[in-house]
């Protein structure tokens, strides 16, 4: 089956099932729910529910699929036309390569059956933990790329985005949340999240939905007319329908479109002088990679 | 690039492969690190048509991606970085599980791997060392295209393990000093430096090139703007060395197969 019909929005983190996580607690409030990211304009979902590997008592991949397999039929019947795949967002325990490499969590990709699958990583809200960075790598060399959640709204990272910048030359995907763009959780998460996006270091936008109220998925409708305005049309489809629909079909991210409003391209000094800039900013980016 | 400028390149790239071999008359040449002063000198460009020079001169060649910063050799193949490498000395997989055998060039590819946080260490270690002794075993050349030699361990840490050093040189743009501190550091670890690869000469002057003095540009126009032609901003550079840069290679090349 394809997936996405490569029109509409696509939201690979949102927690649309009921009763695992602190989403929705029963069928209603998850199938009101749906019917609100349609109102939205998303076409395909991922529900992802929190999952924190090696803890008694989280959701199995199975019980994840079952789910959604209930809330397809459930969706058919209410006549909601809304595409639902089974994910999870893991919470980056130290744990965590080994979880993954033992197969257990082999299955908790996002994609579907293909070659390159991402995994959608939690991060607690206060600081990056120690030594993230190897587990990232350890994470990498398992075969799934690992997609960090909302680096926006996690205190150390807000205030210096720009620790993110190795963890992008890793590899790293990042998912912003459409609410911090369009100012709902702060001024800083909103900073930087538009500072990802305008260095093109972000490359999905997710609505990280938990209810209709709070963190409604009709965000990802603001966030996407606010990227429009401000970063342009094609960037702002990238965003939150193409890139996001590669990462649910499980698909390398293609090129990025030309960005409005970017920082205009400076001339590149040439000759000696230009080589010494290079070098001396190609450096500064290594050493603060250390 | 037109189809005289092809000629060029390939007929560079042969002329290389030849003074390679002339260079390293008297002693084995097995292991040869290609890195370059600073960034942005094309060195992965010059290591994958090295290689398939090599290649279709009879050699059995494997081509590493041993630039574990910014990797930029799977692109020349067309292959995905997220297996090699890193996941061998990781001891996630076999050599002959990481290597990808590049069907039209002939050449054995092993790319980066996923990038760890610690590039140095990972290949300063024991397991490299051991590695590098089994690519020895099995292949007859081993080309390891590294990051750039001034600023970082990593490259003069390989070139200290290799058998030669080339290290690349973007013509009128390299600053003097930055070449010196290259060799001065390749020379500290004891490397053996082969020989200075000139890149982007300008097709004006490439006519009295001479052995060290090489030219090759995707569009033509690199000597004027660098980055326009910067090779590895391609997105699959592949396709040149595919299409024209092969077939310029595989059919025009005298004495190609028993060179």
């Amino acid at each position: 089956m394809a997936i996405g019909r490569g029109d509409g929005l696509v939201d690979i983190h949102h927690h649309l099932l009921p009763g695992l996580d602190d989403g929705p607690r029963d069928w209603g409030q998850a199938l009101e729910l749906a019917r609100e990211a349609v109102r939205a304009g998303i076409r395909t979902v991922v529900a992802t529910p929190h999952v924190r590997p090696g803890q008694p008592g989280q959701p199995t991949r199975a019980a994840v699929v079952e789910m959604v397999d209930e809330l397809r039929s459930r969706l058919a019947s209410e006549g909601i036309e809304l595409e639902v795949l089974a994910g999870a967002e893991v919470y980056p325990v130290p744990d965590l390569p080994r979880w993954l490499a033992g197969g257990s969590g082999a299955s908790w990709d996002l994609g579907q059956g293909s070659q390159i699958r991402y995994l959608l990583l939690d991060l607690p809200f206060d600081r990056l933990p120690p030594n993230f960075d190897r587990l990232i790598f350890e994470v990498a060399l398992t075969g799934v790329t690992p997609i960090i959640a909302h680096p926006e709204r996690n205190r150390q990272l807000a205030e210096r985005p720009q620790l993110l910048i190795p963890l992008v030359e890793q590899g790293v995907v990042l998912q912003v949340t459409a609410g911090s763009l369009v100012g709902a959780f702060g001024r800083e998460a909103q900073h930087a999240s538009m500072w990802l996006v305008r260095r093109g270091l972000a490359r999905v936008v997710a609505t990280d939905a938990h209810d209709v109220v709070r963190r409604s998925p009709l965000a990802m409708r603001e966030a996407y007319r606010y990227l429009s305005r401000h970063v342009g049309v094609a960037m702002a489809e990238h965003l939150c329908s193409r890139w996001p629909l590669e990462v649910a079909r499980g698909e390398p991210l293609s090129a990025a479109p030309p960005m409005d409003g970017a920082a205009p391209a400076q001339a590149r000094p040439t000759g000696v002088r230009g080589l010494a800039r290079g070098l001396r900013a190609w450096w500064q980016r290594m050493a603060s990679s250390f | 690039m037109d189809g005289q400028q092809y000629q060029l390149a390939a007929e560079a790239f042969r002329s290389l492969r030849t003074n390679l071999q002339y260079a390293a008359l008297g002693s084995p040449l097995r292991i040869l690190t290609v890195t370059a002063a600073g960034p942005d000198e094309g060195k992965s460009f010059i290591t994958a048509n090295l290689a398939v020079a090599m290649a279709q001169g009879g050699t059995r060649v494997l081509a590493v991606g041993a630039d574990l910063r910014r990797p930029a050799l799977h692109r020349a193949f067309g292959l995905d970085y997220r297996v090699g490498l890193t996941s061998v000395l990781m001891g996630r997989m076999s050599l002959e599980e990481a290597v990808r055998h590049t069907e039209p060039w002939g050449v054995d590819v092993l790319p980066s791997g996923p990038l760890p946080p610690n590039p140095a260490e990972l290949l300063g270690s024991r397991q490299m060392a051991a590695l590098l002794e089994e690519m020895k075993q099995r292949w007859e050349l081993v080309l390891l295209d590294t990051p750039p030699v001034v600023a970082l361990s990593d490259a003069a840490l390989l070139a200290a393990r290799s058998d030669g050093v080339l290290l690349v040189v973007t013509a009128y743009q390299t600053p003097r000093d930055v070449v010196v501190a290259a060799r001065r550091q390749l020379e500290q670890v004891g490397a053996r430096i082969l020989g200075v690869v000139l890149n982007r000469v300008r097709p004006s002057e490439s006519g009295r090139y001479h052995y060290y003095y090489y030219y090759y540009s995707r569009d033509g126009s690199s000597a004027e703007s660098p980055r326009d032609g910067r090779w590895s901003h391609a997105e699959r550079p592949s396709a040149s060395l595919a299409g024209r840069a092969t077939g310029v290679m595989a059919d025009r090349i005298p004495g190609g197969r028993d060179a």
